[in-house]
């Protein structure tokens, strides 16, 4: 996110927060970063981010992706915003293309993690009010129950049936169809 | 606004931001907060908006939401929940295809273009539309497309002479083809001049079983009637045909082309003598076929009509076209002394949502609207636009009409929300 021209470079060193985890640890980010969530976006627009935001439910490690994910979306962001007022050629529109490609690329392998974090990543970003990487995340969860039968979904995430065989049996008649 | 003295900023900020997405109820967002302040860390499965936000994420396969209901009491709730499924719908509107048909010489050439693909791996190939079976001496026999309808398409074979003897209920994905005998009592009811429409649906309660609805109009009888008949693949027959008056005074009639299917009912446009309206509704619970009036003021100097299912909670409701792509839309609610009359439930500016510059009258038409799901396609000069008429999204998804002349593009879907056939 470093700006070249001068003036632009102050007013973006002015604009950081510190974001402190669970775990007392301090992270410094660009207001362009942060503001990707909501819940931070509120709180710069209310100026109460003086000290630093505590995210009490966030752990560094977590907190470290999190950010990890913001500063690459939020490059994405400030590159479209470019595109409508300076760019308009179809070299732009290749870099463009380019630069989407990479960033599916990047939301691919920041979404190689194992469960734990990817379901604190999923907490983390509903409590932050992160919509991509919401979506993301849990669209990685119902990747996998896709195509899944309902016992193997029980078995993967432990999960006990407590519908009656009536109830079952019930379901299963109101769309046998779906069950062929 | 004044955050000091209030030391657990977050909270406060999250339920604001919470409360600040439509789909989160502040109840639920204030339980789920309690959840996340205990200090324990929960899987967001455990989380009932998480785990929603993760279901509606499911493929809009038949399957998905069937699948998950039975997990277990909580998934299920979740998936029934009307919010849920209106969002579910909302997310998921988009056909996985779109059949386009068109009249030449006599033949109809029936294509099919994707245009999602949830699965990633369909083979093309299973939207070709399977060969008609020669008929007896005579080989000139092609299918004509009746409609589409959760996930199976319907055709009648004809000739040069009229309808033919078979109908095929086609299933693209499973490569599945039911092939039927076309009523004996079509014989005596209509001759080649005569119109059938009809209409497949999936029964639920039985595997992979269906129905299939025909509606047909007296033509130029004196008395001018609608009939029905209605094909059911558990018992494998025809029931009784249904018959009931069109209109007062004799004249000519035609059943309209597309038709909605709203709870148990199916409705179609009944066009009648001196530009006059009704609706036919066939109920499949009671096996009844009935003519609702429509006020001639309701569709006067209209410029197209259709049926959608956009009325609070789904319902049945008119949609009047105007003039430069403006509609308006009716639908029948009951009055203070209880008689069902139509009211002006709202109406729709299509040509301000496709920023369509006044002038450019040409090339805009209405190449099809499916009900069900409420959308509809639209010609014009800035290319062919899909427009989800709940939600007003829309998508470009040809660049010019892939019709040199007239044509109809029919949606292909196979969702299916469970409980709701």
């Amino acid at each position: 996110m470093a700006s070249a021209g001068s003036g632009d470079e102050k007013a973006a060193a002015a604009a950081m927060i510190t974001l402190i985890s669970s775990d007392n640890e301090k992270f410094e980010v660009t207001e362009a970063t942060a503001t990707l969530s909501q819940t931070i976006r509120h709180m710069i627009e209310d100026g109460c981010t003086d000290g630093g935001v505590p995210l009490p439910n966030v752990t560094s490690k977590i907190l470290a992706r999190v950010i990890e994910y913001c500063k690459k979306h939020a490059t994405a962001a400030a590159g479209e915003e470019g595109s409508s007022s300076s760019f308009s050629d179809a070299a732009f529109l290749e870099v463009d293309r380019a630069f989407l490609e990479e960033l599916e690329e990047f939301d691919d392998a920041f979404l190689e993690v194992d469960r734990a974090t990817l379901f604190d990543l999923i907490l983390a970003a509903n409590y932050l009010d992160i919509k991509g990487l919401l979506n993301l995340t849990c669209q990685k969860v119902a990747d996998s129950v896709k195509g899944k039968t309902p016992e193997q979904i029980r078995e993967m995430y432990n999960i006990v049936n407590d519908l009656t065989p009536e109830e079952e049996a019930e379901i299963r008649r109101e769309t046998q169809w779906a069950f062929e | 606004m004044d955050d000091q003295g209030s030391p657990p900023l977050l909270p406060r900020r999250r339920s604001r931001s919470l409360s600040e997405i439509p789909e989160l109820g502040p109840s639920q967002a204030t339980r789920d907060k309690r959840r996340l302040e205990m200090g324990r860390r929960p899987s967001p499965i455990d989380v009932d908006d998480l785990l929603a936000e993760i279901l509606l994420r499911l493929p809009a396969l038949p399957s998905s939401l069937p699948r998950a209901s039975l997990v277990c009491t909580r998934w299920r709730r979740i998936v029934t929940d009307p919010d849920f499924l209106r969002r579910f719908r909302a997310r998921h509107w988009k056909p996985l295809g779109v059949f386009l048909t068109r009249s030449q010489s006599g033949r109809e050439d029936i294509s099919f273009r994707f245009i999602s693909d949830p699965l990633g791996s369909i083979p093309p190939g299973r939207f070709s539309v399977p060969p008609v079976r020669a008929g007896a001496g005579d080989d000139d026999y092609t299918w004509v497309f009746l409609g589409c309808r959760h996930g199976r398409v319907l055709l009648i074979d004809r000739n040069r002479h009229g309808y033919g003897r078979q109908m095929l209920v086609w299933n693209p994905i499973a490569a599945e083809h039911h092939l039927l005998d076309a009523p004996h009592f079509l014989d005596r009811q209509w001759n080649r001049y005569g119109n059938v429409q009809g209409a497949v649906i999936c029964a639920s309660g039985h595997e992979g079983s269906f129905k299939v609805a025909l509606a047909w109009d007296g033509g130029h009888s004196a008395h001018a009637c609608v009939y029905s008949c209605v094909y059911s693949s558990e018992t494998g027959e025809w029931g009784d045909v249904l018959s009931t008056a069109a209109q007062r005074e004799s004249g000519f009639i035609l059943v309209g082309f597309w038709n909605v299917l709203v709870g148990n009912s199916l409705y179609w446009l009944l066009f009648g003598f001196g530009s006059q309206l009704h609706i036919v509704q066939l109920d499949f619970g009671s096996q009844n076929l009935a003519v609702i009036e429509v006020p001639s003021d309701v569709y006067a100097n209209h410029r197209g009509l259709c049926l959608t299912t956009l009325a609070n909670g789904g319902g049945l409701s008119l949609m009047v076209m105007a003039a430069n792509l403006r509609a308006q839309l009716w639908e029948r609610a009951p009055d203070s002394d209880g008689t069902a009359r139509w009211m002006l439930g709202g109406t729709i500016e299509l040509d301000k949502l496709l920023s369509l510059r006044p002038g450019f009258p040409e090339c805009r038409a209405i190449l099809g609207v499916e009900g069900d799901h409420n959308v509809m396609f639209v010609s014009t000069y800035r290319g062919v636009f899909m427009v989800h008429l709940e939600s007003m999204q829309f998508e470009k998804i040809f660049k010019t009409n892939p019709f040199i002349d007239g044509g109809t593009i029919h949606p292909f879907t196979t969702l299916h929300a469970p409980g709701t056939c």
